[in-house]
This record gives C-alpha cells, structure tokens and sequence, in this order.
C-alpha cells in the first residue's frame, strides 16, 4: 500500500498527509536503500484526541524517523536496524498479537526498543495495530534474532 | 438601554400585546408548538446541509493544520460540534429586549403599541433573530477564534453564501467572535404552506476558559439584559454588586488569556 493510501487509512488529515509525502521524498534522497514501508505512530489522549507523532520509514537495513510530524518541526534522521537491536518491549491492550488482523477501535499496540545507543518507540492504535505488527515482524524481530544467533 | 425613565412596558404587557393584537386569533400556546416543529425543522435541515457536512468533515483538517503551524491543538475538545435552538422563552424575552427595552422609538413623544412598527413574534422571529440557531466552537488559545473564523469565512463563501461577523468585547467581560452564515430554509407556515426563508446562524468563537466565565456569568448577565436601567447604574462602582466579580473575571482572563499567548510564541 503506497503512503497516500496508507495515511488516508488511518485517518490522516491533508496537511499531515501533504507533509508525511514531503518526508518521504527526503528520505529516498537520503537513503542509500529504496524504501520499501513506512508506519505512522499515533496514539489517543484521554480527551480522544488523536496524535499522530512520528513517520517511520523503512529500507532493508535502514530506518529513519521523522519525529513531531504535528509541528512545524522538519527533520528525519536515519539509522541502521540491520543487527543493530539491542532489546525491545511490546505492550498491548485489547488486542491479541496471536491474531493480528483482529482489531477494534479501542486496541493499542506499543513497541519500545533500543537500536544501538537510540531509543525507539512507535505507537498504533485501532485499525493501524496489524501494520505496526507487520513492522515488528519484518524489521525488528529478524535484526534481535540475528544478533542472538550471532552470539550462539 | 433606554432607561427606566421611560415608562416602558413589561414583559408581561409586551406578552399580552403580542397575544391579543398581533398573534390574534392563534394564541401564544399554539404558537410554541408551531414555533418549536419549526426549530426542530430547521436544525434538522442545517445539520444535514452540505455547508456543515464539509464544517464537521474538516474539523481534524483546521486542527492539524493550526497544530502544524503553531504546535498546540487548536480545539478543548473532540466532541462533534452541537447545534443549538433557541428556546421558545428565550425567544420571546429577546422579541421583548428588542421591541421594548433596546428599541429607540420608545423615546418618541406618542409612541405606544398602536404605533407603526413591525413588531418581532413568533412569526417572524425566524428572519429577524440572528441566533435561533447556534452553535459554539471553543478553541484552546486566544488565536484560535481568529483562526477559526478565517476558516468558517472561506467555507461559507465556498458554499455561496452570505456571512457577517461581530467581535465582541461587552462591557460585562463578554469575549467570543460571532461568525452568522444566512442560510436557506423552507418551513412552513400556520396553514402549512411552505415559505422559503433565510435565517442567520450564529457560531459562537471563543476559548476554553471564557466557556467557563460564561457558564458561571450567564445568569447575571441575563437578568441584567432584561432590566430597563437607568444611566446612573453603574456596576463597575458597586463592588458588593452580584455582577461586579463576575463580570471583571471576563476581562481578567482575556487579559490572561492574551499573556499565556505572549509566551507561548516566545521563541525556543
């Protein structure tokens, strides 16, 4: 799913989305790798209130993070995840990770993790849960395992 | 206000006026029913026009977009915006503040209720009053109004049609913009024929907090609206008054209001 759709998925209003594309065009630039995904980490406030927070963008070893996209705040800053995961948690509410596609609108899904010296949190909450669960399968989960097997 | 001077009617006699010379033969209980079908009516048609489809549509749009621009969230809260009717006694006491009280021929050496005026009733109401429906919109910061105005002003002339606004900045502490948007309606009339017409609805711009002073003041300054006072009444000198704290709380937190601004945009 390109960006545009994936952002008009999850509720992204036009100028988030104007903004989010901009990003994206920066991120080609400054990756030596095609981008092949991208999550939005968003969150609800106890007034319901919906946050969306930062863009991630992911290539096969990188990743890059465009923090405060609700801001005037322009920035992204890339990194390598390729064996580069030193732990990560994930949290979850209302939500079965064993069946990820099963999603209501109160399900919340949270990973928080170090890559090298950096911390990295991203946040999903209803219908963007199973793509976050997607990103943790493919772009997490792998660079840990290798890491351990590495020290086997 | 003309002042009590003047030997205006009362509420009462304004009522009875109405009822038996320009209400006659219907009756002032028949006419809350037919004057309430047809705010319900009307809220019905306003809540289903394309003009506020695309206000409730673009609420996220406004927000994120101030957000984006100014880094703090433009709304207090997420709740759909309401549409508010005026209430058939409501209506009634602001026919009375406009034919009587804030009405200028009253100083007319003569005139009287038999005096050539196009008296305000529930017949007409709904063209003359600018607020038989309403809605309000309060946003975080004292820049929200303005921004929210722009953005109603576009959107209504997106939608062709006519508009006005008012800042208000009321003696008594009353702070907000007032946006109206004249909008179509079909309703009819007591022998059920359809007339088209064009009634103002009033959205109310203001912040969080005057919400509150608002809430609290409302009733001093309703009470106050109804009273035919004289130029010597002066609540700004009767500190033990009920209106006097009240009221400077209004100005109190605008004035506040303007510094959590001031330093809000100071530079990081």
């Amino acid at each position: 799913m390109s960006l545009l759709e994936y952002l008009k998925e999850v509720g992204a209003s036009e100028p988030l989305i104007e903004k989010a594309l901009k990003m994206l065009e920066i991120a080609k630039e400054i990756c030596p790798e095609n981008i092949d995904d991208h999550f939005i980490s968003e969150s609800y406030k106890k007034n319901g209130e919906r946050v969306f927070e930062s863009l991630w963008f992911f290539s096969k070893k990188f990743i890059l993070e465009s923090k405060r996209m609700m801001s005037k705040r322009t920035n992204i800053d890339i990194m390598c995840h390729f064996m580069n995961i030193d732990r990560y948690e994930i949290k979850w509410l209302e939500y079965d990770p064993t069946n990820p596609e099963e999603e209501t609108r109160n399900s919340r899904l949270i990973i928080e993790g170090q890559l090298g010296i950096i911390e990295f949190l991203m946040k999903a909450s209803g219908s963007n849960c199973p793509k976050l669960w997607a990103i943790i399968g493919k772009y997490i989960v792998p660079n840990i395992v290798k890491m351990i097997k590495q020290s086997e | 206000m003309l002042g009590c001077k003047l030997n205006l009617p009362t509420i009462t006699e304004y009522e009875t006026f109405l009822e038996n010379e320009i209400l006659k033969p219907t009756g002032m209980k028949k006419l809350e029913r037919y004057y309430d079908n047809t705010v319900v009516s009307m809220k019905k048609d306003f809540g289903e026009s394309d003009f506020f489809g695309e206000l409730k549509n673009k609420m996220q749009t406004y927000n994120d977009e101030y957000t984006m621009d100014r880094t703090y969230s433009l709304l207090t809260t997420q709740d759909p915006i309401e549409i508010l009717t005026k209430p058939f006694d409501s209506m009634i006491t602001k026919c009375f503040r406009k034919d009587i009280l804030n009405n200028t021929r009253w100083k007319e050496e003569g005139f009287s209720f038999e005096s050539d005026y196009v008296w305000i009733n529930p017949l007409n109401c709904f063209v003359e009053l600018t607020d038989i429906l309403r809605t309000r919109i309060s946003a975080k910061y004292l820049d929200g109004p303005v921004f929210l105005l722009d953005k109603l002003i576009q959107l209504a002339e997106s939608n062709g049609l006519e508009h006005n606004h008012e800042y208000k900045a009321d003696e008594e502490g009353y702070y907000a913009i007032h946006f109206y948007t004249e909008f179509p309606f079909e309703i009819t009339d007591l022998e059920f024929e359809s007339i088209n017409i064009k009634s103002k609805v009033e959205f109310q711009l203001n912040t969080g907090i005057q919400n509150l002073i608002i809430d609290l003041t409302h009733k001093y300054y309703e009470e106050k609206r109804m009273k035919a006072l004289s130029p010597d009444d002066k609540w700004q000198w009767d500190y033990s008054c009920d209106e006097f704290i009240p009221n400077y709380l209004g100005h109190i937190i605008h004035y506040i209001e303007g510094m959590i601004m001031e330093v809000r945009e100071r530079p990081e």
